[in-house]
């Protein structure tokens, strides 16, 4: 089986409707609905405490008490066991535990915890290797985490989720805290794990500007509900931005024909 | 791979060289002539009487229960993601004790402890059993504290343990006043930790709750690598967290009421075991189980050792010894900089 067959094979697509969750009293989501198609690279954004990272903890099965509906890979999310579950999505979450003493070898290997029993040690051999290609991890396999900086961490922690091979990762706030070289870095590896790898991508950001350069959809979310879903173009109709982020923003462009939008908030700039 | 082998082979050496040792000392030095003397018979001598009845089955009791304090400590620690977890820290081996204490009050109490030996079956699994109740409430308690204070540091959670501990302690201390001599000195000397044993059966009574802690340990190896990362990272990588959670808390709390009620709380050795280990094996656990459990087994072997030699003909409560090496141990273990 070719590389494309196989990926084609993995990737599934996510269907929400009507999900709302309450925390502690407090309604996080309200009737949140949209789809993720296979193999196609959705983002999520809002403002903080929009409900980005509860929605992508409910997918990944982190949060288990919600309302509505969940259908992964045409699977009611509900029947799914922990370990079915991992083999359709993974999880990489907003920040790691930096404290712990593992190597990254060690840590990329525990990625392959789902297929025990399923997949040879061949299989889990060359999943390693390739996750830890593809983020440029390997020089550093033997290292401890604990002794990695942030930037290096997240690159595991993506490499990590790759190596699990499910058809689905979700990523929170995956750049938020990098530098512009590891934030390049890690856009690039993620698109190429959509495209070479066919893999739907589900991503959280509040970043607008990473969500525009976006050619597939969109989700824009605020106060718990989605406001908004379509190509990223759209959201340059006036007024929406305002809307879902609470601040107006300057539209510059950027590209031979100016065909990349760069927004700025306006008051942006401090003058100290 | 050679690493692995290395420290595979220092972990079966070294204890084997101790329990072999072990056995000969004592209040008198007992000489390999004396126990397999020509032409007498297997328990003629007193000296073989003593060996085997005695000091064979005190180090083989030692070891089992040393291993799984060893292991029980490890388990605590991956689960409640906490260096400084530990069966008697946490308040499990004093719900245990607490257990013991009032099955031995209310006249159940078996074997070295019973003042008024029960027999039979009833005292054979009473004791335990009431043990294994203590130490599951705490358990119940301490996870609920847990779960209740998500977000609390480290040391809200030891704190917690720290005040269960102190709450049965007294409920026991209750017992030790209102008791009689006799059964105050006995349940004072077994709360200190003790290792006495007579004959081969009470010898082998922990090897049950080592073989249960041993192969729980090795089971989850993988599941309690991933639960280090935390519940999230365990949980979307495949991990059933509330049924190997549970699994592991009933199994470890059976285990440590299983040598509480022989051995009474012996604290930290769940700390000393799987922190020394970790500088050896490193972090992994399908290779820091074994390492635990034998590091915990032969630390108490030679503490237990020292307890029979260094006031002899006194003997010690190996406990003493436990606690006065390991709390500097412990403070060592607060200071440090954490992960160089």
């Amino acid at each position: 089986m070719s590389r494309d067959q196989s990926a084609e094979r993995r990737a599934n697509g996510i269907e929400i409707s009507g999900m709302s969750v309450e925390l502690g009293g407090r309604a996080i989501l309200q009737d949140v609905s949209f789809e993720a198609e296979p193999g196609g690279f959705l983002y999520v954004i809002g403002r903080n405490g929009a409900g980005k990272s509860t929605l992508l903890k409910c997918i990944a099965g982190v949060i288990g008490s919600y309302s509505g509906k969940l259908v992964i890979s045409g699977r009611e999310a509900s029947s799914l066991s922990a370990r079915d579950r991992a083999r359709l999505v993974a999880y990489v979450p907003q920040s790691s535990p930096a404290d712990v003493p593992y190597t990254v070898l060690d840590f990329i290997e525990m990625s392959r915890y789902p297929w025990r029993g399923v997949s040879s040690e061949a299989d889990d051999r060359r999943a390693v290797t390739e996750a830890m290609e593809l983020t440029g991890i390997a020089p550093f396999a033997d290292r401890r985490l604990s002794s990695l900086s942030g930037g290096e961490r997240q690159k595991v922690m993506i490499a990590s989720a790759i190596a699990q091979e499910s058809g689905t990762i979700l990523m929170d706030e995956p750049t938020t805290y990098l530098d512009y070289a590891h934030q390049v870095e890690t856009i690039d590896v993620m698109a190429r794990v959509n495209r070479e790898r066919g893999v739907t991508m589900i991503v959280v950001t509040h970043d607008v500007n990473l969500a525009m350069g976006l050619s597939g959809k969109l989700v824009a979310m605020s106060g718990g509900r989605v406001e908004w879903t379509g190509p990223p173009a759209g959201l340059l109709e006036p007024g929406w931005l305002h809307r879902i982020f609470g601040v107006s923003f300057s539209r510059y462009s950027s590209g031979r024909d100016g065909e990349f939008p760069i927004l700025v908030p306006e008051r942006g700039i401090l003058r100290l | 791979m050679s690493r692995d082998f290395k420290i595979a082979s220092l972990m079966v050496v070294l204890p084997l060289l101790v329990v072999l040792a072990a056995p000969w000392a004592g209040v008198r030095l007992i000489l390999p002539g004396e126990v397999f003397g020509w032409g007498a018979g297997f328990l003629d001598s007193a000296e073989a009487r003593i060996f085997w009845q005695l000091r064979v089955p005190r180090v083989i009791l030692a070891w089992c229960a040393g291993a799984t304090f060893g292991l029980c400590g490890m388990v605590f620690q991956a689960l409640f993601r906490n260096p400084l977890a530990e069966p008697s820290l946490l308040g499990v081996s004093s719900g245990a004790a607490l257990g013991a204490a009032v099955s031995i009050r209310l006249g159940l109490g078996a074997g070295s402890l019973g003042a008024a030996v029960t027999t039979g079956l009833l005292g054979t699994v009473a004791t335990p059993a009431f043990a294994f109740s203590g130490a599951l409430l705490a358990i119940a308690i301490i996870s609920a504290f847990a779960r209740l204070a998500r977000g609390a540091s480290d040391a809200t959670l030891l704190l917690a343990g720290v005040a269960i501990s102190s709450l049965f302690s007294s409920l026991i201390m209750v017992f030790q006043y209102t008791g009689g001599a006799v059964e105050t000195y006995k349940l004072l000397s077994w709360t200190m930790g003790g290792i006495s044993v007579v004959g081969l059966g009470e010898g082998l009574s922990a090897v049950p709750s080592l073989l249960i802690t041993l192969a729980m340990s090795f089971y989850f190896s993988t599941e309690l690598d991933l639960i280090t990362f935390g519940d999230e990272i365990a949980a979307t990588r495949g991990v059933e967290l509330e049924r190997m959670k549970r699994l592991l808390f009933i199994g470890m709390s059976l285990s440590v009421a299983m040598v509480v009620a022989n051995c009474g709380p012996i604290a930290f050795l769940g700390l000393i075991a799987p922190h020394a280990s970790r500088r050896i094996a490193g972090p992994r656990h399908r290779i820091l189980a074994p390492c635990s459990a034998a590091v915990g087994g032969t630390a108490l072997v030679l503490c237990d050792t020292a307890a029979r030699t260094l006031w002899a003909p006194a003997d010690l409560p190996v406990g003493i010894i436990i606690s006065f090496l390991g709390a500097p141990f412990f403070m060592w273990l607060l200071f440090r900089p954490r992960h160089r």
